[in-house]
């Protein structure tokens, strides 16, 4: 690879400049010695010839590597001179031109010393060629670019005015400045409505608008940071729960496993068989929360592998009740069904959505006060299958309004007391599941009425 | 019968053999994988109770290494709940996973399922009519069902939903084709009495209803025997 420094490029104009100016002096010298038939005629017009060639050659040279910055790197780099519009620059330089030849006008005449004269062209024409190059690489820059034509005052206005009849707008509405509001506007929107990696191009924007554009892509910055650090917390937490449970487990097991042996062991002392009774339930109880607990965190951190299918909500919730009706019996709990005839196809993971209304089914047995009715109901309402579990709680719900929302967070119950049964996680892990299914959870509590619905869209019959 | 039991927690151990030599059994211990590969090699073993996470070797190594020499069952005690670890286990080899903390009686249970499993003769052919999944076989000229050699006691209809079931294994029924085969009747008010039914059979034929190897629960969709377990 062979790159092209500013070092390599200055050098090369430098050179190709003083082969400018041995020529221009040497055409001059030329034109001078033969106006007066002086002799030396030869070797200016040699000279004149070198700095010919060398000129065009290293303008050849500056031609090819303008805009690069080495051989393997396609794109081409533009410059402030670029950002001039093409005509823009055609003027100006015609205008330099005429400055040039206006000023150069009287120098014949001027009664210099041949080597004053020679300095003199020397200097016009080295400032002809400054600018000539200024205009010619920039030319050259932008046809590499394929911008020449398009980067121009001309072809600009005929863009807006075109704009302006195509799109009917006002012509206010289609200069830069409101273009380029737009687009802030639309990357605004989109991030607003999630697209996080939405990024403007802080280069195309000016003035105003470019600084707009830089806060907008701060802002986007910012929230995606904070975004994917609460993704990796929550990652983190759902490990570390996993890890610790792991290790709650082992010397679980010991307690549970001695804890039934002791049991067996005949005690003949009332206490020590009170004492073993209040060990075994608050082991049980203890297995029971580290596996809730982190079943709970696999969920709400979204690590839970789907198998969505169609599958039959009607089917499902009968197969459910087989599962409990012995569980309300023992409390003395009538559940009264009312489901549709016929099944109402939902998709679903099966699995899932049975633990989830399992955790509904299991809130209603822990906590429906004895010899009341469970309503379960199953309706089809716009589209949506909404299940819903009503029973009345036997001590009360909260009763703030906000709550409703709290029952679902991990770890609170109904009651503020902590010496039941359950993890309070029952809820936190049905509304989670459902969720991730892409289904709805709601919970209305209305004095002792406790109320839980899951619904999901129905499926047509295809 | 010679059992062995492989945990790095002693207590677990102790606890294990314990339970294992009140139902009448030889224990032997071991506490981490290359022990138990030891013991596999050098003394009569029947049975392998070894446990996932452990110094040295772990389980699902050992596991792996036992299965090149040796044949007899292989339960995997583990505090690894997640599915996936349940199917690396039982891809290496083992024939059953029990995760920690375990219920004891479970435990005991399950070794010695495998063990009938593993000792009883697959039943020889009297011309009888015998449906088999895995361990489980109903004769329906005695009608009489065993789990892994042991007589199950089923009501009559929950005897015929099991047949149906298992005269058709690997096909799922719903509640309502249940309701429709076994009552001969068209299931209109269809309620909660199958899926009872069939919490009771799995009462009965599974060693831990909640997680059974033969009846499964098809959420949604409705019941099986697994074609193959």
């Amino acid at each position: 690879m062979k790159e092209y420094t500013t070092g390599i490029k200055s050098a090369v104009i430098v050179i190709h400049q003083m082969f400018i100016v041995l020529m221009v002096c040497g055409l001059f010298g030329t034109g001078y010695v033969a106006q007066r038939n002086l002799q030396g005629m030869g070797l200016l017009m040699l000279l004149s010839v070198i700095g010919l060639v060398g000129s065009f050659v290293t303008l050849a040279y500056l031609t090819g590597i303008s805009g690069r910055k080495s051989t393997d790197d396609p794109v081409i780099y533009l410059n402030m001179v670029d950002k001039v519009y093409t005509d823009v620059q055609m003027v100006l330089f015609i205008g330099f031109i005429y400055l040039m030849f206006y000023m150069g006008r009287g120098l014949r005449k001027l009664d210099f010393a041949f080597s004053g004269l020679l300095v003199a062209a020397g200097t016009v024409g080295y400032l002809m060629d400054v600018v000539f190059l200024i205009l010619y690489l920039s030319i050259v820059r932008r046809s590499k670019d394929n911008t020449l034509l398009t980067h121009s005052f001309i072809y600009q206005c005929i863009r807006f005015w075109r704009q302006v009849i195509s799109t009917k707008q006002s012509p206010k509405r289609c200069t830069k400045k409101a273009r380029e509001r737009y687009e802030i506007q639309k990357a605004i929107e989109s991030i607003a409505a999630g697209a996080l990696d939405t990024r403007l191009d802080v280069d195309s924007f000016h003035g105003q608008e470019r600084e707009l554009a830089e806060a907008v892509n701060s802002i986007r910055e910012g929230l995606s940071e904070a975004v994917m650090d609460r993704i990796r917390n929550e990652r983190m937490k759902a490990d570390l729960i996993t890890n610790v449970s792991h290790d709650i487990k082992t010397p679980l097991t010991s307690i549970v496993n001695y804890v039934d042996l002791l049991k067996r062991e005949n005690l003949e002392n009332e206490n020590a068989q009170n004492y073993i009774r209040i060990l075994d339930e608050k082991s049980q109880r203890l297995k029971q929360l580290t596996e809730d607990l982190v079943e709970a965190s696999k969920i709400s951190s979204g690590n839970v592998k789907l198998d969505m299918q169609r599958i039959d909500f009607v089917e499902l919730i009968y197969q459910t009740g087989g599962e409990f009706n012995e569980r309300f019996e023992a409390r003395d709990l009538t559940i009264v069904t009312k489901l549709p005839h016929g099944s109402v196809m939902v998709e679903a993971d099966g699995r899932q959505l049975y633990r989830a209304i399992e955790n509904l089914y299991t809130n209603a047995a822990k906590y429906a006060l004895e010899k009341t009715r469970v309503y379960v109901e199953l309706e089809v309402e716009d589209g949506q299958a909404i299940f819903s579990i009503k029973n009345i709680s036997k001590t009360p719900l909260p009763e703030n309004a906000d709550k409703e929302h709290d029952l679902t967070e991990r770890f609170v119950r109904g009651e503020a007391s902590r010496t039941t049964e359950g993890s309070g996680l029952g809820l936190s892990i049905a509304k989670n599941l459902t969720n991730l299914m892409g289904g709805t959870f709601e919970l209305k509590l209305d004095g002792d009425l406790f109320v839980a619905t899951i619904s999901f869209e129905v499926l047509g019959n295809n | 019968m010679t059992i062995l039991v492989c945990d790095d927690d002693k207590e677990i151990v102790e606890a294990i053999e314990i339970y294992l030599i009140q139902e009448g059994f030889t224990v032997e211990k071991a506490y981490n994988g290359e022990q138990a590969l030891q013991k596999l090699k050098d003394l009569k073993i029947d049975l392998m109770i070894i446990d996932v996470m452990m110094p040295k070797l772990d389980g699902i190594r050992a596991t792996f290494q036992a299965r090149k020499t040796s044949s007899i069952p292989i339960i995997i005690l583990s505090a690894k709940t997640e599915d996936t670890d349940k199917i690396l286990g039982l891809n290496v080899g083992a024939d059953d996973y029990v995760t920690k903390p375990f219920n004891p009686l479970e435990l005991v249970a399950r070794v010695k399922s495998q063990l009938r499993r593993y000792t009883t003769l697959s039943s020889v052919d009297t011309g009888e009519t015998i449906y088999e999944a895995g361990g489980l076989v109903i004769n329906d000229d005695l009608k009489k069902v065993t789990v892994d050699g042991e007589e199950v006691k089923l009501t009559p209809i929950e005897y015929n939903i099991l047949l149906l079931l298992m005269k058709n294994k690997g096909k799922v029924y719903s509640i309502s084709q249940i309701y429709e085969e076994i009552w001969n009747e068209e299931a209109i008010g269809v309620d909660n009495t199958v899926a009872v039914h069939i919490r009771h059979i799995r009462e009965k034929i599974e060693i831990n209803p909640k997680e059974p190897r033969y009846l499964k629960v098809v959420w949604g969709v409705g019941y099986k025997i697994e074609a193959e377990s």
